[in-house]
């Protein structure tokens, strides 16, 4: 069976047909979910975030002018609502701070103890060291591989801060990777 | 170290996060690190397992977007509105009226007696145009019925006229021919009456000559001398 492209469905679901929105939604929503996941660290975070991120979408849906990928456009979206999302949750911390640590012993949700046991690797736990603005950058380069030029248009930043940003980021990691290894 | 190896250091490591060399080779410690923790990171991105989306309502975002026309959220706003304005132009009179001078738009129903005026108006020119034709054409019919009743009655009075003196002709012939008919037999009677008073005369003078012995021949000889057709010429 033929798969439609992102741009049928768009167009389909502008003219009000429930099922190409579905479907694009589907196509997309592990690759989000994942990122929101790896962005918040939670899991009913990440799904209220990419939620929040697909009504964005639809609701910009009639201005994508199909210009770029539409993927690029949704991680873009994603980007910003990320960051809104940090912004709401901690409104008086920069983005380039390292974000505070939650008690892990605190969390009394089964769920959240079942990912951090299971799922959760060192990784993902020297990550939430990094301030957003680097996890951000780590996110796209490692996990979307994208180029530095590609980064630099999805963040609206300049390539070397783009680098510098993932210079940083590798150094916190590491001292992350160290401990967690010691 | 110098900067010019922590330039190449940094070059070297772009080109191979970018994917343009497989190997690598730096030859600070820094980098060296670095290069350890992108490879590490890079290689837990490639075996991280993605994990499954919850189930969540899909549609959610889409149902407040688009709507059905019918279900547009002016349209009983519309519909009230352009009710009032039926209303309105009921209660107004108002008139829209389209001519080829152009359209005409009027309130409490002026004009419709404008309107009955100009139609007034047409049907008085009309009706003068017409009477004003009907009279040239009962002008024209009697003009043309005169001078048809004028040339039948000279034709009658020619016929007439003729016919008479026709008549009178046949007449005048008939009577001199009966006059002259009259004559001639006259003629013939004075002429046989002569003739008879000229054999009387002759006969009496042959009687005085030859009185004793001729006398009863003379009297059979006058008798056989009558025209034989006298009666048919009567």
């Amino acid at each position: 069976m033929f798969e439609r492209s992102d741009e049928t469905l768009i167009k389909q679901a502008l003219k009000g047909k429930k099922s190409a929105w579905v479907a694009l939604v589907k196509r997309y929503e592990k690759n989000l979910y994942n990122y929101c996941l790896r962005m918040v660290s939670n899991p009913d975070d990440a799904l209220d975030l990419m939620q929040d991120i697909f009504v964005a979408v639809f609701r910009g849906l009639a201005n994508f002018r199909g210009d770029s990928p539409f993927k690029g456009w949704l991680f873009r979206i994603a980007h910003y609502r990320c960051i809104e999302y940090y912004r709401r949750k901690k409104p008086t911390q920069s983005l380039d701070d390292v974000p505070e640590q939650e008690d892990e012993g605190s969390e009394v949700c089964p769920e959240h103890q079942f990912y951090s046991n299971q799922q959760t690797t060192a990784l993902h736990k020297a990550m939430k060291f990094l301030p957003v603005n680097q996890k951000l950058v780590v996110e796209l380069k490692f996990f979307q591989q994208c180029t530095f030029d590609d980064i630099s248009q999805q963040l609206g930043i300049s390539t070397n801060t783009a680098k510098s940003r993932l210079y940083s980021a590798l150094d916190k990691l590491k001292d992350q990777l160290e401990v967690s290894y010691v | 170290m110098s900067d010019r190896n922590k330039f190449d250091d940094e070059k070297e490591f772009i080109n191979w996060l970018e994917g343009q060399s497989k190997e690598v080779e730096v030859t600070d410690e820094l980098w060296q690190q670095r290069v350890n923790v992108a490879s590490c990171v890079a290689h837990q991105a490639e075996i991280e397992h993605q994990k499954n989306v919850p189930h969540w309502n899909r549609g959610a975002a889409f149902s407040s977007e688009h709507q059905p026309w019918w279900q547009w959220r002016a349209l009983p706003a519309m519909s009230m509105a352009f009710s009032v304005l039926a209303v309105a132009l009921v209660l107004f009179k108002v008139e829209l009226v389209i001519q080829p001078e152009g359209m005409m738009l009027s309130f409490s129903g002026g004009g419709k007696a404008k309107q009955e005026a100009e139609v007034s108006a047409l049907v008085d020119l009309k009706l003068r145009e017409f009477a004003a034709e009907q009279q040239v054409m009962l002008a024209n019919y009697a003009t043309d019925f005169t001078a048809n009743q004028q040339d039948s009655n000279l034709q009658l009075a020619t016929y007439v006229i003729g016919a008479a003196r026709q008549e009178r002709k046949e007449d005048m012939s008939d009577f001199i021919s009966y006059f002259n008919e009259q004559r001639k037999d006259e003629n013939f009677n004075q002429k046989i009456k002569y003739q008879q008073l000229e054999r009387k005369i002759n006969r009496t003078s042959y009687q005085n000559s030859n009185k004793p012995k001729l006398l009863n021949n003379s009297e059979d000889i006058s008798y056989q001398i009558e025209p034989a057709n006298f009666t048919t010429e009567e």
